[in-house]
């Protein structure tokens, strides 16, 4: 790495320049604010003392243990803010501990000064301090948040004096003339809304703003870790930046601008985008230290303002939303489901005595216990807690209980190869959500019936039913339903024998699995791609994939996935002459499969071992 | 039955015993789960013992074994051989019990075949023969047996009376557990006949009587059927 030093200077003037400001920004006090990491510390902190349970959630957070940035394992911000408006507070109120805060720092200074004299400002923060900061200053804002207003930006930008562009929304909305726009309906912090940006086949509003500054101005990134993938970055890093890019990668060091990625640093974004645009030949500079000094901000003057404490409104809010152990249980099950602790989340869920839920709470648990059962290994057990369920007759939000049963009891029986029972639930399950018009579950059912029709060897049958799945997933954004429609759409093809279209979709859900973080999913989809591959006969490409597949279904505790891919690495190792290998592959999976009670599959497996054993047999004569 | 077959095998010479021996052995086998232990030992007895009740015990029990593996050709061969043996042996009540077995066991292979005109004959012989033994129980289920087979082969209003009078029969003796089979073949010539409503009723008490005895290839069984009903159903 060569450096050079860096200022000011180097990032242009503020009628040309446009500012990208980050959580990063409200983090030294006053407002001491904290970033997700710490949020979802304190988060996990207040649902479980259980030390085993912290850190299994803790080890997946971005700073967590294991340094598993852009792996399946990764717990994402939006995905633990959706379980928080899922599960207990569906006004996200929390996000009051950001909009709670009144006193601004330096940064925000800089940004209101820097609005003041022409710069555009785009912020991914809830906070309102560089409101706050304007109105100190004396400097006139327009904020542009709404669908409405980010459209009207990207047709008319000078109609906007001085435009404040959040582009996450925020819970406190206060514009500059004093209306305020208080509640959940202008934020956009949770896995669907930003899913619904990143798969969204329609108007991308977000993109267009940031294409429409980023088209005559400089942008300068400060206090933004980038790591928003499904929005935010995604538009960055498909941006033209005819103007040029500096990123401030904040760092406790005089800056320097960085010619090249420091090795252990070259997966994160700044670096990733200074790559990718090297190609292009594009002006992307990152500056590595402090921002205060790479800016020339003046931090040691005292501006003022109270210092925050945000723990005591996350208290507040803990007192109203997690007042039991029941509330609490019923945030850390959804949570641990989303590091696939799923018998774990199961048993927590199961011990709430749902006496002490509200009713709506009690359908919220009903619905996450709907979901999880469809995951457990034990069919038996999935089969007799959901039939209970199927015998519920309420809706969730929209979705209703029974036909969630019935869909997950298709799963189950699809994986049994129970496909007549498959086939009569998920008929049920269709025609409940098309009543319901809840396109979500509708694309659900499309999907599964596409994984029924493969399994019964239809497979052009199963691809038009799955691309219409997809088609309905990417116009609502849901991204763990698009991420299987595509792993079950390269299956479909690849039985047809379309295997270059059949291992791009696959390649599709592993980029959109791992962006999502499901384990799980990632496991299925590289299982996929080595089934393609050994398709093609390339025996060792295949045996990597499912050597992949395994590691992800491990951790994942997906069983019965882990045990049809041990069966399938044994079967490429025995191709690869490696018998040893294969042998302890196939003994492992036909050990699960008896675990699970799949007669079928340890028939299977163990007719691959004895042609294994003849083979070792004939070797060794 | 077991206790007087064993009586009545007192005072026989080696082989006889060695092969009650056998044959006691393959019962306790049976009992803990090791089944093909189990039917070795029955297949030792068969091969020592030249009496025909013993003969009997030992074919009625590898039936059960057969009949739960829905193995039918199986059932069908232990039901000639037990029909070979029936012809040595006197008059007696234990020989009218054992004709029963044989009829319902074949009536029931056969059913699981999907031979349903072949279920009748044995199903009613095994009716009456139950019923001239006041085994009422057994009765009514081989009625119940003979019920689905009619409305396997559209026989419906036959068949609906038939399983109507086998429910009410069970229920007066308090045996729900044998109720799921008759009111799931029910439930399904009610969806022939149109009333959903009254199926779903059917196989909704199906599921719980199949709760009470946790059987969950029942529950799904009957659930999936209902689900079916309610993914066609337009009248609700």
């Amino acid at each position: 790495m060569t450096g050079s030093p860096a200022g000011s200077a180097n990032l242009g003037n503020p009628p040309e320049t446009a500012y990208l400001a980050g959580a990063g920004i409200s983090i030294p006090p006053p407002p001491a604010l904290p970033g997700a990491t710490a949020f979802i510390e304190a988060l996990v902190g207040e649902i479980t003392g259980d030390p085993e349970q912290r850190r299994a959630i803790l080890d997946h957070t971005l700073d967590g243990g294991s340094n598993t940035r852009f792996r399946g394992d990764f717990l994402r911000f939006e995905a633990v803010v959706s379980c928080i408006k899922f599960a207990v507070d569906p006004d996200m109120e929390l996000l009051r501990i950001y909009s709670g805060c009144g006193a601004p720092n330096h940064y925000h200074h800089h940004l209101a000064q820097q609005l003041g004299r022409g710069a555009v400002v785009l912020t991914t923060n809830f906070d309102n301090l560089i409101e706050i900061a304007c109105r100190t200053v004396g400097v006139d804002y327009s904020l542009v948040v709404t669908e409405n207003e980010l459209a009207a930006f990207c047709e008319d930008p000078a109609q906007f004096k001085n435009p404040l562009i959040k582009l996450h929304g925020g819970h406190d909305l206060t514009y500059a003339e004093g209306r305020q726009s208080p509640g959940a309906i202008n934020v956009r912090a949770t896995l669907e809304q930003v899913g619904s940006i990143y798969l969204g086949r329609g108007a991308n509003h977000l993109a267009d703003a940031i294409s429409s500054v980023t088209g005559d101005r400089h942008l300068v990134v400060m206090g933004y870790s980038g790591c928003d993938d499904f929005d935010v970055m995604p538009c960055i890093m498909a941006a033209d930046l005819p103007r040029g890019l500096t990123w401030i990668d904040h760092d406790d060091q005089h800056p320097e601008t960085v010619k090249d990625a420091p090795p252990d640093r070259s997966n994160l974004p700044p670096y990733q985008l200074l790559l990718a645009h090297r190609r292009k030949r594009r002006d992307v500079s990152v500056v590595r230290g402090t921002t205060s000094a790479a800016l020339d901000i003046d931090t040691d003057t005292d501006i003022g303002g109270e210092s925050f404490d945000w723990t005591k409104v996350f208290a507040e809010w803990s007192q109203r939303h997690l007042r039991s152990a029941a509330h609490r249980k019923l945030l850390l099950g959804q949570i641990l489901s989303l590091v696939e602790c799923f018998d774990e989340s199961i048993a927590i869920l199961e011990s709430i005595p749902p006496s002490e839920l509200s009713e709506e709470q009690q359908d919220v648990l009903n619905v996450a216990l709907c979901s999880l059962y469809g995951h457990l290994s034990d069919s038996s057990r999935a089969i007799r807690s959901l039939s209970v369920l199927a015998g519920n007759d309420r809706e969730v939000d929209g979705v209703s209980l029974k036909g969630l049963a019935y869909y997950n009891l298709a799963r189950v029986n699809t994986n049994l190869d129970q496909f007549n029972e498959a086939s009569a639930y998920l008929g049920a399950a269709l025609k409940i959500f098309k009543r319901a018009g809840d396109a979500g579950r509708i694309s659900d059912c499309l999907h599964e019936h596409g994984r029924i029709l493969t399994g019964a060897g239809q497979g052009e049958r199963a691809a038009r039913s799955i691309e219409e799945s997809i088609r309905l997933c990417e116009k609502l954004g849901d991204l763990h339903g698009a991420g299987v429609g595509y792993g079950e759409m390269a299956r479909a093809l690849a039985a047809e024998g379309r295997l270059d279209e059949a291992e791009t979709y696959a390649d599709k859900a592993i980029n959109l699995f791992a962006l999502e973080g499901s384990g799980e999913g990632l496991g299925i989809a590289h299982h996929t791609r080595g089934y393609i591959l050994a398709q093609r006969c390339d025996w060792a490409g295949a045996a990597a994939e499912f050597t992949t597949a395994i590691a992800y279904e491990r951790s994942a505790q997906a069983m019965l996935d882990l045990a049809h891919s041990l069966h399938s690495l044994g079967d490429m190792c025995i191709g690869l002459k490696e018998f040893d290998r294969a042998e302890r592959s196939l003994e492992e999976a036909i050990e699960i499969k008896h675990g699970l009670g799949d007669k079928d599959g340890v028939a299977r497996s163990e007719l691959l071992l004895r042609m294994l054993k003849q083979l070792q047999a004939l070797g060794t004569e | 039955m077991f206790i007087k077959t064993l009586r009545g095998l007192g005072g026989l010479g080696a082989n006889e015993l060695e092969a009650c021996c056998f044959f006691y052995v393959g019962f306790i086998m049976f009992a803990v789960g090791d089944d093909e232990e189990a039917l070795k030992m029955l297949h030792a007895a068969l091969l020592k013992t030249q009496d025909p009740w013993l003969a009997l015990a030992a074919y009625n029990r590898m039936t059960l074994h057969h009949l739960t593996k829905n193995e039918c050709p199986e059932v069908e061969k232990l039901a000639d051989a037990s029909e070979k043996a029936l012809a040595r042996v006197p008059e007696s009540d234990t020989k009218t019990y054992y004709w029963a077995a044989v009829d319902y066991n074949r009536a029931e292979a056969r059913y699981r075949r999907s031979e349903y005109s072949e279920v009748l004959s044995c199903a009613r012989a095994a009716q009456g023969r139950f019923q001239s033994l006041g085994m009422e129980a057994e009765a009514a289920k081989s009625l119940g047996l003979l019920a689905n087979a009619q409305l396997s082969l559209g026989n419906i209003e036959a068949g609906l009376a038939d399983a109507n009078e086998a429910i009410a029969l069970l229920r007066g003796q308090g045996h729900e557990s044998e109720l799921p089979f008759i009111l799931q073949g029910k439930a399904a010539a009610l969806v022939q006949q149109g009333d959903r409503r009254g199926a779903t009723e059917c196989l909704q008490e199906a599921i719980a009587i199949y709760r009470q005895c946790d059987n969950i290839t029942g529950i799904n069984e009957a659930l999936a059927a209902i689900a079916g009903i309610e993914a066609t159903d337009d009248d609700w």
